[in-house]
């Protein structure tokens, strides 16, 4: 079944002669799971503000379940089937918020029920999601990166979506935390039947958590196929770039090669 | 690669009342390029705030120690004896490029008013293009024309590599220089630091978190955890060959090293913070590996395998213990 479906959605922002992103079809279907690979510039996270009805495409639409997100209202089941983790856990949750309290404002803004109820939902919740018991109470300011991050996807998750955006989910956490993170979304997929389209920058994190992966540049998509196809024989050679410049995989300590010059310097 | 440029022995530092830094011993040769790799919190960064002078600036103080350059300690320098260091010596390329970097005057301005300073030159405009040229940046003049907020990530982090050339140092310490670029571009900033390394003898020190890129560029890696070096050697290897169980789930942790299908086997728990003032290893708590000596006392770097240079503070990866 098709969860999300991206019709040839394309963005300009206002008072931009170029397109952040040209027109694009994607398609997540049930249980998918979908890397979007790219630098900065490439679009990727317009995309995932436009998947996530955050944004609306100057062309195309982005349906959910069949229905256009500009039919959803706000109080519609297909509101709440998609949900977003951002880069940066801290600044996306409330300071004055305790992480229970995120996810049962969450929980209670769904499904109406009771604050007892909301409240020892939320533990459960977040239990899942593995936040240490003593710091359901703490508010972000007291939490560390990687424990915001888990309050992020609990809240999420509290709205019991079928396709869950994550943008970049562990950029900013230290290697020995972005693995667990890495491994709980990995799990959340199987247990609890979640779609995911993963946009990052960086490969390994598509690769360990997709199926498929689309590679965008300049807005545009250079490359889509099975993740690890692309990692092993990249077509384009814009991705072979990419794969290329993955630190510790090629090593050019040893190799000399003269530095290319840099960018244009008015892109 | 010559002898050591730089010794910094049994280095710790003090914050209120909280010794994020303890004990930290490594060296530089000359032309060589060394990687600190850590986390945050490590001690990574304040470690290079006490070798560039400027840890006074964010209220710490250094307790214990001595870091020795070419016959200085740098540790008890005076501010003024610093301006004959910093910039001429040793240099620092920040993390954020854009904080050393006046918004509201041209670049070509300030690298000029920095020559003017730091190494006078005949004609202050020509040297900076001068720079620009050895850094690969392309259209020099035009660049030079530029504000600070009118430069790519890319250009931001050359120009402050640039800026950390004017004064022909011997050591640059640059702190996560790649951090915040994108990939390729990364690719080409630590190429241009290798290649400046080659050219010049230049000495480097990379504070990384990213194993790939000690393993593209470093000759000698430092891993620190909470505040001590837990494991030191040749890049080659302590990468291909950890002792440290540190190093191990690092490597491990890595998502590009699992295979289809496999799971990453993350490192539990988090690393300690001021409050946590256990007294053992300070990996104990999330070391799948720890025995009840690893929380009576800290283990002390020594030798691994009988190989000089290179050193694990593990009571397990001492001989006879089976490290691997």
């Amino acid at each position: 079944m098709t969860l999300l479906e991206a019709l040839g959605v394309e963005v300009t922002y206002p008072g931009q002669a170029v397109p952040a992103l040209h027109p694009l079809d994607l398609v997540v279907e049930e249980g998918a799971a979908i890397g979007i690979v790219g630098e900065s510039g490439s679009g990727k996270t317009t995309l995932g503000r436009a998947l996530i009805g955050a944004l609306s495409p100057s062309g195309g639409e982005v349906r959910v379940q069949g229905r256009s997100w500009s039919e959803i209202r706000r109080t519609d089941p297909q509101r709440r089937s998609v949900q977003m983790i951002f880069q940066d856990p801290y600044s996306s949750l409330n300071p004055h918020m305790t992480a229970r309290q995120t996810v049962a404002e969450a929980i209670r803004h769904w499904y109406g029920v009771t604050r007892g109820e909301s409240r020892r939902r939320a533990e459960q919740l977040l239990a899942d999601v593995g936040l240490p018991g003593a710091a359901i109470d703490r508010r972000p300011d007291r939490l560390s990166g990687g424990q915001c991050q888990r309050v992020g996807i609990a809240r999420a998750l509290a709205c019991e979506p079928r396709v869950l955006v994550a943008d970049e989910p562990t950029s900013s956490l230290d290697v020995s935390v972005q693995a667990q993170i890495l491994n709980l979304l990995r799990s959340l997929r199987r247990t609890r039947a979640l779609a995911l389209v993963v946009i990052s920058h960086d490969l390994g994190v598509i690769r360990y958590l997709t199926d498929r992966a689309v590679v965008m540049r300049s807005g545009a998509v250079v490359e889509q196929g099975e993740t690890e196809r692309i990692f092993a024989a990249p077509r384009h050679p814009y991705t072979r770039a990419l794969v290329d410049a993955i630190p510790g995989r090629t090593g050019f300590a040893r190799a000399l090669e003269p530095a290319p010059r840099a960018m244009d310097p008015n892109p | 690669m010559g002898a050591s440029l730089l010794e910094v022995r049994d280095l710790a530092i003090e914050i209120a009342d909280w010794e994020p830094v303890k004990d930290v011993s490594f060296e530089v040769a000359g032309g060589e390029c060394v990687a600190i790799v850590g986390e945050t919190g490590s001690g990574k960064t304040l470690t290079c705030r006490a070798i560039t002078g400027m840890l006074r600036r964010r209220g710490g103080s250094v307790v214990r120690g001595s870091a020795r350059f070419d016959g200085i300690d740098l540790l008890t320098l005076t501010e003024r004896q610093w301006l004959e260091v910093r910039g001429r010596r040793i240099s620092l390329v920040p993390q954020s490029s854009m904080a050393g970097l006046d918004p509201i005057m041209r670049v070509g301005r300030q690298l000029e008013e920095t020559i003017r300073f730091i190494a006078p030159a005949d004609d202050p405009r020509k040297r900076a293009r001068e720079l620009l040229d050895h850094v690969h940046m392309a259209r020099a003049d035009e660049v030079l024309r530029l504000y600070p907020h009118e430069l790519s990530g890319g250009m931001r982090q050359r120009i402050m590599i640039a800026f950390a050339l004017v004064g022909r140092p011997e050591l640059i310490v640059a702190d996560e220089p790649t951090t915040a670029l994108d990939v390729t571009l990364q690719r080409n900033i630590l190429r241009l630091l290798k290649e400046l390394q080659a050219e010049t003898a230049l000495s480097v020190i990379l504070v990384t978190h990213d194993l790939g890129v000690v393993e593209e560029v470093a000759d000698s890696v430092t891993i620190m955890y909470a505040g001590r070096v837990v494991e030191a050697g040749p890049a080659a290897k302590v990468l291909g060959a950890p002792a440290h169980p540190y190093t191990c789930a690092l490597l491990a942790a890595r998502p590009l090293t699992v295979g289809p299908g496999e799971e990453l086997l993350a490192i539990p728990g988090l690393p300690p913070g001021p409050a946590d003032r256990a007294s053992g290893c300070p990996f104990a708590p999330r070391c799948a590996r720890a025995q009840a000596r690893c929380d009576e006392a800290v283990p002390q770097l020594e030798t691994v395998d009988d190989l000089p240079g290179h050193l694990a503070a593990c009571w397990l990866a001492r001989s006879g213990d089976d490290a691997a």
